[in-house]
């Protein structure tokens, strides 16, 4: 079979593989970074950033199970929420007014048809004076109380405008705790409670404003700006595009191997760059918004194993105008980013204490650039196991093929021993106090690491060149994407990184 | 020997031994390591598990022939590293090797008419080589320390080899202490350290409830006095003399430990004593605490009423009979009178673990609503002396402030319950077992004074684990990691590379060569080449 029809399968079977994966896993709804999925069809539009998107209807519940209860909120009500007192939420301006959606559970609150989304106007005028009328043994005077106060307080937060902050108070006193007497907003809060309490909204309005200034400056709350890049991140959907780029940037390379129009290459070439740009600032974004770089959990990994992988291609393009690598390289990198769709993407924002290292920043970034090194090695050695003799007019040379092998691999292997094997080894002994236990990704990396040593001692002392060297490095390659998987089929100390 | 030695260097050796490890090293990922036996037995067939045990497949990397080939790869290492070390030298100690035709180099290409030597130069320094002549020949080079990328990546797997030698010689241990408590360091770290774990933390997001920090403020004394203080977290630990150590386990929630009351008996106390108690009283707005011996009569202040202590029950227990005091359950009790100011008397009893059920009785009108409360104070009943309470793990000897140490285990047989712990106590100059029945004091001399020991039960604390390792290896460990990093990234990165310049019937030839072959010196030599010829 000649090296075009080879270049066609593999492609194809690529292309087939990723779209069953992507089809399988709704690939669009993973890369959402902000979405929370339980908010359903009425807030798929509405960016929303918050770790509890129920307040509202667990605060009218609980209120009105106090009452009920004679005045004791049953224990559980909000679960491990309950004495939750601010609840941090980011609207865009443009569905601010949308946004305002209140969850009206099943069964909680008599006479109101439940299970539902409805509008802030729709809770004030049709779940409030349901709770008013509520029957029973309830005392008529409290519940009418309580159900105007809500009603006030309703009021009072439509009349805010947008901000970063809402604030939610808790069934009793220490419902409000969430800032402790001394810290910084602390007054700001006693204020809020007292505007509250009184039902003045434009108090409540200029308070609310002054602490939400005072929250985003603490440690702990993201800032305004942080949240609303976020929010854009996932409005553009970046990553998204880079990804399509890449689907395209494989698809013109692929066509140009079958048809030989030159210029196809060139513009896969400035899809994939194009690609690049966009994957660049969707991860640089993230890396904002978390306060760290994206280097934790399989999701992010994989998102910087392509990255990696097209940003050697490109250097290589640079320096050897030659584009063909893009044909097993992009592909490649699309694939990557859609296996990481399988995994968790939300923004932790806080990593575990295990990860709270700069060497995991070393660790991790280096190895993964080794690893897209690596991945330019593979396309030239698949590339060169699967040319002919001929000349061919895609291809260049063997000799040159087997050249731009070594130097991929010459410049990752250095890089994923520091990184993978070195840095790793310093950070377990910091952490673990021991720097090397045979974990199932420490062996594997290491099976890395001698595949590369053989490889390197088999071009250099050993004199093979060709065929034989052309296998070893692309076993480097795929040995590397194997380790990615080894915690998650092994365990071991690396299992937090999922 | 020299055939050994060839053996040792040999490049092909050298590329299957790599493959040989790797799949060893596959072997040991793929299956389960140091598993109960029991476990293989579940998960495998007979015949892999015969299979394995005869292979130490189940701990492949202690296996005799894996630290076989490490042994080897550590030799081959060496012989390589002293093999290389004379090429490596060469360009500092040597005149450079210069071949007498520029037919030998594979990379070369005509520059011109060579009209004076003066013009060849100028055009050689186009292109920075640090040329000299050597002979009829212009010689450049660059990057001879490129030569050392190869032996320092090899050194530094040596020196990382010989850091893992070093560390079976140290020790490494997971130990768990109670906040607020203390435990002595086991022997293997050649000196008794004690490790005070003063505060356990888990720190968590006030909205999230994520985790974000494991912390434990430690102290580490020696001989009494505080050597080092750190609040450890994970990737913070705390380092001292060779030691580190480091947060690795936690349980804010609490786990349970055994409860250990000791009383340092004052001068002239008696372990007799024991029998007293000590009880707090309160009376309208008056108050105050009162120890008595059995079938002693203490004032309450000022308020004319007495309170005689007539006995104390460790294991109380009331039925038809009578008191009693075989109780399985720990359930310490005392029986007391109370007489008011004008004579009248009550009868009481007063329950430590269960103050709600204590009572104090009289039909007599001066007791009627009498806001009285007499609550019996926890261990050591009439002791007076200077007390401690110990929440402790089992098996983990901890320090008793008088140089003691002390390690305590449950045993099956005791007095009421058949709970006691066993103690094994260790003095400067020997050790000794003693019996701790649960509830009873017994009598325990230590190196500064007698004291009372009382096995009191268990109790959730919060507790830390912290991995405590002496790694004399670790800093040769560190080592190694420099010299294998500068080593891969000169030996990838960089190339020694050599030009020549021969004149040749008044024609200027340019030759190279590098260490990392013609190919990949190719491009880079044609610029150059290019370079040379626009200046000559």
């Amino acid at each position: 079979m000649s090296t075009r029809r080879w270049i066609t399968l593999t492609f194809g079977l690529l292309v087939g593989a990723s779209c069953a994966v992507s089809g399988a896993t709704d690939f669009e709804a993973r890369l959402s970074l902000v979405k929370e999925a339980r908010l359903g069809e009425a807030f798929a539009d509405v960016a929303v950033k918050a770790e509890r998107p129920m307040p509202w209807p667990a605060f009218a519940n609980l209120r009105y199970r106090e009452l009920k209860g004679g005045g004791k909120p049953a224990g559980g009500d909000l679960g491990r929420d309950s004495d939750a007192a601010i609840w941090l939420a980011v609207l865009d301006d443009e569905y601010r007014t949308t946004a305002r959606l209140i969850f009206v559970e099943g069964g909680k609150l008599p006479g109101v048809a439940a299970d539902r989304w409805i509008s802030l106007r729709g809770f004030e005028e049709e779940v409030m004076p349901a709770l008013m009328r509520t029957p029973g043994a309830l005392d008529d005077e409290k519940v009418e109380e309580e159900a105007n106060r809500l009603v006030t307080r309703a009021t009072a937060l439509h009349e805010l405008s947008w901000g970063e902050l809402r604030l939610i108070p808790g069934p009793a006193e220490e419902g409000w705790k969430t800032l402790a007497p001394g810290l910084a907003g602390w007054e700001l809060v006693l204020e809020l409670k007292r505007a509250y309490a009184a039902g003045d909204a434009v108090a409540m309005h200029d308070a609310a404003a002054r602490l939400a200034g005072e929250l985003v400056a603490q440690p702990g709350y993201p800032a305004a700006a942080k949240l609303k890049l976020e929010v854009y991140l996932e409005k553009f959907g970046v990553l998204k595009i880079g990804f399509f780029l890449y689907i395209l940037s494989s698809l013109l390379f692929f066509i140009w191997a079958a048809l030989g129009r030159k210029k196809l290459a060139t513009v896969g070439v400035w899809a994939a760059f194009a690609g690049f740009l966009f994957v660049t600032a969707g991860l640089v974004g993230r890396s904002i918004v978390a306060g760290y770089l994206p280097t934790t959990g399989m999701y992010e990994y994989l998102a910087l194993f392509s990255w990696a992988s097209v940003l050697f291609f490109l250097l290589f393009y640079l320096k050897t105008r030659q584009a063909f690598l893009g044909v097993i390289v992009m592909p490649v990198a699309f694939l990557l980013i859609v296996l990481s769709s399988l995994f968790p993407s939300k923004i932790e924002g806080q990593l575990i204490p295990a990860l709270q290292s700069w060497w995991l920043t070393i660790h991790v970034t280096l190895a993964c650039l080794g690893e897209g090194a690596f991945a330019v090695g593979f396309a030239a050695a698949v590339l060169y196991l699967f040319r002919g003799d001929k000349p061919s007019k895609f291809l260049p040379s063997k000799e040159a093929l087997d050249v731009l092998e070594y130097r991929a691999i010459a410049i990752g292997f250095p890089l994923f021993t520091i990184g993978a094997l070195v840095a790793g080894a310093i950070w377990a002994q910091k952490a673990w106090s021991v720097w090397w236990s045979w974990d199932p990704k420490e062996t594997a990396s290491l099976v890395v690491f001698l595949i590369g040593a053989a490889y390197l001692h088999a071009r250099h002392v050993a004199g093979w060149r060709g065929r034989r060297t052309a296998i070893l490095a692309a076993l480097i390659f795929v040995a590397s994407v194997l380790t990615l998987f080894a915690n998650l089929i092994f365990g071991g100390l690396h299992s937090y990184g999922i | 020997m020299k055939k050994l030695i060839d053996v040792l260097s040999s490049r092909r050796v050298s590329i299957y031994l790599f493959l040989v490890l790797l799949a060893v090293s596959l072997l040991g990922a793929l299956i389960p390591q140091n598993e109960l036996p029991a476990y293989y037995d579940a998960h495998y067939r007979p015949w892999a598990v015969s299979l394995f045990r005869t292979f130490q497949l189940t701990d492949v990397y202690h296996a005799w022939y894996f630290i076989l080939l490490l042994a080897y790869l550590v030799a081959s290492l060496v012989t390589c590293t002293a093999r290389r070390l004379p090429r490596a030298l060469a360009p500092y100690t040597k005149k450079p090797a210069v071949p007498p035709s520029l037919d030998k180099l594979s990379l070369h290409a005509e520059l011109g008419p060579a009209a004076a030597p003066e013009r060849v130069d100028k055009a050689a320094r186009r292109v920075a080589f640090g040329w000299r002549r050597v002979g009829d020949v212009l010689y450049g080079r660059r990057r001879p320390y490129a030569l050392w990328g190869e032996i320092l990546t090899h050194a530094g797997l040596v020196v990382i080899f010989v850091g893992a030698f070093f560390r079976l010689f140290g020790h490494r241990d997971t130990l768990f202490v109670f906040e607020g408590q203390s435990i002595v360091l086991p022997a293997e770290y050649g000196v008794a350290y004690e490790l005070w774990a003063d505060k356990v933390e888990e720190i968590r997001d006030a909205d999230t409830g994520r985790v974000l920090e494991y912390r434990t403020a430690a102290r580490l004394l020696l001989g009494g006095e505080e050597v080092a203080a750190k609040e450890v977290e994970v990737n913070g630990p705390l380092r001292y003399g060779g030691l580190g150590i480091y947060q690795s386990n936690m349980d804010v929630a609490g786990a349970s430990g055994f409860i250990l009351d000791a009383v340092k008996l004052a001068e002239g106390e008696n372990i007799a004593d024991a029998g007293g108690a000590t009880f707090s009283w309160a009376l309208g707005g008056a108050g105050g605490t009162v120890t008595a011996a059995p079938g002693e009569t203490v004032a309450l202040g000022d308020t004319g009423f007495q309170m005689r202590f007539l006995e104390r029950y460790d294991h109380f227990v009331t039925d038809e009979a009578g008191f009693r005091n075989d109780n399985p359950e720990y359930n310490p009790a005392a029986f007391v009178n109370v007489f008011g100011p004008s004579g009248a008397a009550a009868m009481g009893i007063i329950f430590e673990l269960y103050p709600e059920f204590s009572v104090i009785k009289s039909s007599d009108e001066e007791f009627a609503d009498l806001p009285l409360t007499i609550k019996l104070e926890p261990a050591g009943g009439g002791l007076a002396g200077e007390r401690r309470e110990y929440v402790v793990v089992p098996d983990t000897a901890f320090p008793l402030g008088s140089g003691d140490t002390m390690a305590v285990s449950l045993a099956g047989a005791g007095g009421h319950g058949g709970a006691a712990l066993t103690a094994r106590l260790a003095r400067g100059g020997g050790a000794e077992t003693i019996s701790l029945p649960l509830g009873e004091w017994v009598p325990v001399r230590l190196a500064d004074a007698d004291y009372a020991f009382r096995f009191n039960g268990a109790r959730r604390a919060p507790l830390t684990g912290l991995t405590v390792s002496r790694d004399p290896g670790v800093t040769v460990f560190y080592v190694g990691c420099l010299l294998l990093s500068l080593g891969v990234a000169a030996a990838m990165l960089l190339s020694y590379d050599e030009l020549f310049i021969y004149v040749r019937g008044g024609t200027a030839y340019l030759a190279g060569r590098s260490n990392k072959g013609p190919k990949l010196l190719g491009p880079a030599f044609e610029r150059w080449a290019a370079k040379m010829k626009e200046g000559l």
